[in-house]
């Protein structure tokens, strides 16, 4: 064996660990689209819902009516001002039609970008806000996502089950086997089963780093690993129902914004009934 | 052997030295060694034949017959070849149980994260490593663990100190035992020493020079324990973040090489005393050794073959062919006059000259070329096996290597490491770094000779 075997095997052999963050719900802003009696309505069920997921670990709530912001840049200044570390609000918010396909409003894609604030983005008005013990959390770099996994842990609630989804998009895979395929001197058939195997184990040992703390710390939830090949747009959908996930978590926030541009835009969009944490 | 005209001896001894030069500046000429003494090889073996030096003709058997061979092919050791072939094959096989870094890694999470603590264990590793794999092997394994190791640990500004101290000590590692260098299995060869009394012998010598390593290295590289409970802790939590279990794919192939390295390691130190192996010798050990673990992938060999390092084993064998033609065109008897000039100044004076000059020597080229030279010229001079003059020539091949980055394949890898960490590390400062451990390294060697085995 040379240098760079034994590099990968010790490589390997070093296991990810998973540090949770403390997520503090200090200051919660609720954005409506209503008015007063509105508002107070949809307040009280997002009050509801908070508290069934963080088992009422989460402070003050301010609600802001229609009459309380202009335009989205007013909203962001106002955000600003008030610090809060969770926004809530309907996906469309300031658009006149409230059920409109492939696109979240042109106000919550700003909210989206230009605040480091994490999105609740409650489903259609005409689907209920039911709570939920079952909340998945959906990347393709896991690995690199504690962040993301304390929001999903926090999100939870106690004897509840955690998803941690992650799919590998087979699409990019086989741009990079087309590419493998035309190298001389390598065995493509058995690097792409290794290269396949070394990719779904990666997530699947952070989710098992995962457990390990969050056992360490008698966080009483149930995490489960959703490691898969395939389409992520297509599949996460359908890992949604098979599993009847009731709060969806995935990273809208990364550094080069690539995650709004990809699969969490995609999928934002298309699950318009099940509420969806952007963050 | 008919008589040689000096001009003839020295022809061949100038193409000697190029080959050797050659071999010295193998990186700066990108030329592998089995290319460098290939070429030496054909030149030597043509200009033997047409300069009438080479002894054609058939070759006598030890059943009284004769047999048309190549004039070449009785000049190759061969047992030695199948000790270097046997060996590398069954490593090569039993290392992918994940027997060996399973073991490393366990020592990296005994030692919690401790750089001292760190510093010996990998210390330990890397002699016991290089006694029974190889000194290139070792320190793949054990210089590959530290870069991962230190990173994790964030302590990258002692990972030049640990290579470099790795790369020292495997050339101390490489003395252990009668297969632990090549130097090591042509000399012990040459003189006869059974490996159970190599083993004895250089021992002692390993085990102090490894203690005083360790302890140099930890005051000039500035490496010391942890002393707060906090940092202690999550140096601990960092380390432990290895799973000694992840590289083992069957855990009763994990167990079986565990079994085959004893047998293997009892096998070699049993040869000389079993009736019949001792006659077919190590090299059959080695070679039965690496054909039972073959099994293990009978179906893909194909693979394990192209694994070995067959740069390393054509080396040998054109090497073997041009000493043979050295050998015939006089050129050792040429350097035995010199060597026997030395040892004419004493029992003592003439072992601690054969030391240090074979420690200069090989420090500056490879040391095979080196101890196959001398194994022939010894021989020449009629010297007993047991004597202390076998003992001086391996200490010096083997110690040589720490003087400077291209003193011994093991070296050449450690700088290769460094050098793939990002770290500086010309060929003076590697010099400046190792030359007070290369001294007391043959410092110690001197009195050890002198005052034990005189």
């Amino acid at each position: 064996m040379r240098l760079d075997d034994f590099e990968s095997v010790f490589r390997s052999a070093l296991k990810p660990s998973f540090v949770r963050e403390r997520v503090l719900l200090e200051q919660v802003v609720h954005i409506s689209d209503g008015g007063p009696k509105e508002r107070d309505a949809e307040a009280q069920r997002v009050r509801q819902f908070l508290s069934a997921l963080d088992d009422g670990d989460h402070g003050a709530m301010l609600s802001l009516g229609r009459s309380d912001w202009s335009s989205a840049q007013d909203l962001i200044d106002k955000i600003k001002a008030l610090s809060p570390q969770l926004i809530v609000c309907q996906r469309h918010l300031g658009d006149p039609d409230s059920d409109l396909a492939y696109t979240l409003g042109s106000v919550v894609d700003i909210l989206t970008q230009a605040t480091s604030v994490p999105v609740l983005l409650l489903p259609t008005p005409t689907s209920p806000l039911s709570t939920s013990e079952r909340t998945m959390v959906v990347t393709d770099h896991l690995t690199q996502d504690a962040h993301l996994v304390s929001w999903g842990v926090h999100m939870t609630p106690d004897h509840g089950v955690l998803f941690l989804a992650h799919i590998e998009d087979e699409e990019r895979f086989e741009h990079f086997a087309h590419a493998l395929r035309r190298v001389p001197g390598v065995d493509t058939d058995s690097t792409l089963a290794r290269l396949k195997d070394k990719l779904l184990t990666l997530p699947t040992d952070y989710v098992h780093a995962v457990q390990k703390t969050l056992q360490e710390e008698s966080v009483q939830e149930t995490v489960v690993p959703v490691v898969h090949f395939g389409d992520p747009v297509k599949l996460y959908p359908k890992l949604v129902e098979d599993h009847q996930v009731g709060l969806l978590i995935c990273n809208t926030k990364d550094p080069g914004q690539s995650a709004m541009a990809g699969f969490a835009h995609a999928l934002a969009v298309s699950m318009r009934t099940l509420p969806l944490l952007l963050v | 052997m008919h008589a040689v005209p000096l001009s003839t001896t020295l022809i061949f001894a100038g193409l000697l030295g190029l080959m050797v030069l050659a071999l010295a500046l193998e990186e700066r000429i990108h030329a592998k060694k089995s290319v460098i003494t290939g070429v030496a090889a054909i030149v030597a073996l043509g200009l033997g034949a047409a300069m009438h030096v080479l002894p054609f003709g058939a070759v006598a058997l030890p059943n009284g017959h004769h047999v048309e061979m190549p004039v070449y092919i009785p000049s190759v050791d061969w047992g030695v070849i199948a000790i270097i072939l046997g060996s590398s094959l069954f490593i090569d096989v039993v290392s992918r149980s994940g027997i060996f870094s399973w073991t490393a890694i366990r020592l990296t999470r005994t030692s919690g994260g401790d750089p001292l603590r760190l510093l010996i264990f990998y210390a330990l590793l890397t002699v016991v490593f290089s006694a029974l794999l190889n000194n290139v092997t070792a320190m793949i394994i054990v210089g590959s663990l530290t870069s991962v190791s230190l990173k994790k640990l964030n302590r990258r500004d002692l990972l030049l100190g640990f290579l470099l101290t790795e790369g020292l000590l495997t050339n101390i590692g490489g003395l252990l035992t009668l297969i632990s260098s090549v130097p090591n299995i042509i000399l012990g060869n040459a003189a006869g020493i059974p490996f159970v009394k190599f083993f004895l012998i250089a021992g002692p010598y390993a085990a102090v020079a490894t203690v005083l390593t360790v302890a140099m290295a930890s005051w000039r590289f500035g490496i010391r324990r942890i002393e707060g409970v906090p940092e202690q802790r999550q140096a601990r939590a960092l380390v432990e973040g290895f799973d000694a279990s992840d590289g083992i794919e069957s855990k009763g192939f994990f167990a079986l090489s565990w079994g085959l390295l004893i047998a293997f390691i009892v096998g070699i130190a049993t040869t000389s005393v079993i009736p019949g192996v001792s006659e077919l010798g190590m090299g059959f050990v080695a070679m039965s050794f690496a054909v039972i673990a073959a099994l293990r992938y009978k179906n893909q060999i194909d693979e394990r073959f192209a694994a070995l390092d067959w740069d390393l084993l054509f080396f040998f064998i054109f090497l073997f062919v041009v000493i043979g033609v050295m050998e015939h065109a006089g050129v050792l008897d040429l350097l035995g006059q010199g060597i026997g000039a030395l040892l004419g100044l004493g029992d003592m004076a003439g072992a601690a000259g054969l030391l240090v000059s074979s420690a200069l020597a090989s420090s500056v080229t490879d040391n095979v070329p080196l101890a196959a030279v001398m194994a022939k010229i010894l021989e020449g001079l009629e010297v007993p096996g047991d004597s202390h003059l076998w003992w001086a020539t391996i200490f010096g091949t083997n110690l040589g290597g720490n003087f400077t980055p291209i003193g011994s394949a093991s070296t050449v890898v450690a700088v290769a490491i460094i050098a793939k960490q990002g770290l500086d590390l010309s060929f003076i400062a590697f010099v400046k770094k190792a030359l007070p451990f290369a001294i007391a390294h043959v410092i110690l060697a001197l009195f050890y000779v002198l005052l034990f085995l005189t």
